[in-house]
């Protein structure tokens, strides 16, 4: 069972207050994050990805009862995020075999296979990433944060350049996602925040 | 579905023991290799380096041809190139990871460790093609001579090494700087210029048929500078790379 438990947490990029003092302890299989335009939801994804440390306090992840530590995180987190790109001269498969090498020492093809099969990318996966369409793009980075299927799921505004199937894909990938541990999604979109079983909401920040 | 408990994630990547080290030198092995498949469809920082190295070398034998049989002239001349062709496109490295939004996706995908091994290497690689491109051309427009080979060759190797364990540090310190070009030259300066004296000196004892001294000090001061520099850069790595 997967926790998560964020406490008294505050960040500022120089000494522009982003959000102050959020509390949350959550035990579930799925969390929203709501919020404004610039209410720190992206950056608190990033603290919850282990990628930026916040100003004050402490967002922890617990996996049965251990805590999850920061360099753990790269194993147990997968983020797909507008601003967690993929290599644009490369192709989707060659992107994964990439993060195969790097993850596991190896490049594990049946699991690369499997990962473009179950994004819907696997008859465009080797066209370079920069010739596709930007749905495909996001379709891509689903692609690069799934592949260690990883217990914990972050999406970053996972919905904002799909189509209608695109959009059915994500939500299998959400679903899935909840048997296979926790996915916390950060949205403005009140269908992807109803798939959750709570809501943090971020306010605005004075 | 099957999912990986933390304890058998940290027994995976537990550094200070062999399985750890052998994890991090695989993944520095896949970073090298993505990095070299980049660069061979974008061909960016090799285009660079070679377009600088070539034109310098011309420029440089229009005027300079006579000092060709000269070694302190001609060593000096031949690192300056080599200097700075590589400072033209080594922070690429780093710099278009940023850029393009790429840096996140290393950072999530793999140490710190693999990371500065993986582009060390690469630039490794950049500066030895800058090289025997440069050298030749030297030789060919200036007239440089070279009398101890073996020795010529181990400066050139244990120099570019150095310069290019310099330049990867300096690259990941201001990839996120706004005005990246002159802070790179600015931080390489100093931290090199120990480095580029000792390949000066070795490259010009190497050069010499008349040298009494031979260039091993060089080397090996050059050998001590990278192991010092590359152990000091994978030990504070990570405070440059995270956050």
């Amino acid at each position: 069972m997967i926790s998560l438990c964020v406490s008294d947490l505050t960040h500022e990029y120089d000494e522009r207050l982003v959000f102050r003092s959020v509390s949350l302890e959550f035990e579930g299989s799925c969390l929203s994050i709501t919020g404004h335009n610039g209410s720190g939801k992206s950056t608190l994804m990033r603290i919850l990805a282990g990628l930026l440390t916040p100003t004050q306090g402490r967002a922890e992840f617990s996996c049965d009862g251990m805590r999850v530590a920061r360099d753990s995180l790269r194993n147990m987190v997968g983020l797909a995020a507008p601003d967690v790109g993929l290599y644009g001269e490369l192709s989707a498969r060659e992107n994964l075999a990439f993060l195969s090498s790097v993850r596991f020492g190896r490049i594990d093809s049946k699991r690369i296979e499997r990962t473009l099969e179950s994004v819907g990318l696997a008859e465009r996966s080797d066209d370079p990433v920069n010739e596709l369409s930007s749905g495909l793009r996001q379709r891509a980075c689903f692609a690069a944060a799934i592949l260690h299927e990883p217990p914990i799921l972050l999406l970053d505004e996972p919905s904002s350049n799909l189509d209608d199937r695109g959009v059915a894909m994500l939500k299998e990938l959400i679903a899935l996602q909840k048997e296979r541990g926790m996915v916390i999604i950060a949205t403005n979109d009140a269908s992807e925040a109803a798939l959750a079983q709570e809501t943090l909401r971020l306010g605005v920040a004075h | 579905m099957k999912t990986q408990s933390p304890d058998s994630i940290i027994a995976r990547t537990e550094p200070g023991t062999l399985r750890g080290l052998a994890c991090v030198l695989r993944s520095a092995v896949a970073v090298l290799a993505k990095d070299l498949r980049c660069e061979f469809r974008v061909k960016q920082a090799i285009s660079a380096i070679l377009l600088f190295a070539v034109t310098s070398c011309i420029a440089v034998s229009f005027t300079l041809s006579a000092y060709g049989g000269n070694s302190p002239v001609s060593a000096t001349l031949l690192w300056i190139v080599v200097y700075f062709s590589a400072m033209s496109g080594l922070s690429r490295s780093f710099v278009r990871e940023e850029d393009m939004r790429t840096a996140a996706l290393l950072r999530l995908s793999t140490s710190p460790g693999s990371v500065y091994l993986g582009k060390l290497a690469f630039n490794w690689l950049l500066v030895t093609a800058l090289q025997i491109v440069a050298v030749p051309l030297l030789i060919v427009f200036l007239g440089m001579n070279v009398s101890g080979w073996a020795e010529f060759a181990g400066v050139m190797l244990a120099g570019g090494l150095a310069l290019s364990a310099g330049a990867t540090t300096a690259a990941a310190m201001v990839s996120k700087a706004a005005t990246k070009g002159a802070v790179f030259a600015v931080i390489c300066f100093p931290l090199l210029a120990p480095a580029l004296a000792a390949s000066i000196h070795g490259s010009s004892l190497a050069m010499d048929p008349r040298a009494i001294m031979s260039a091993a000090g060089d080397i090996r001061i050059l050998a001590s500078y990278c192991g010092t520099l590359i152990t000091a850069s994978l030990m504070l790595f990570r405070f440059i790379w995270e956050d």
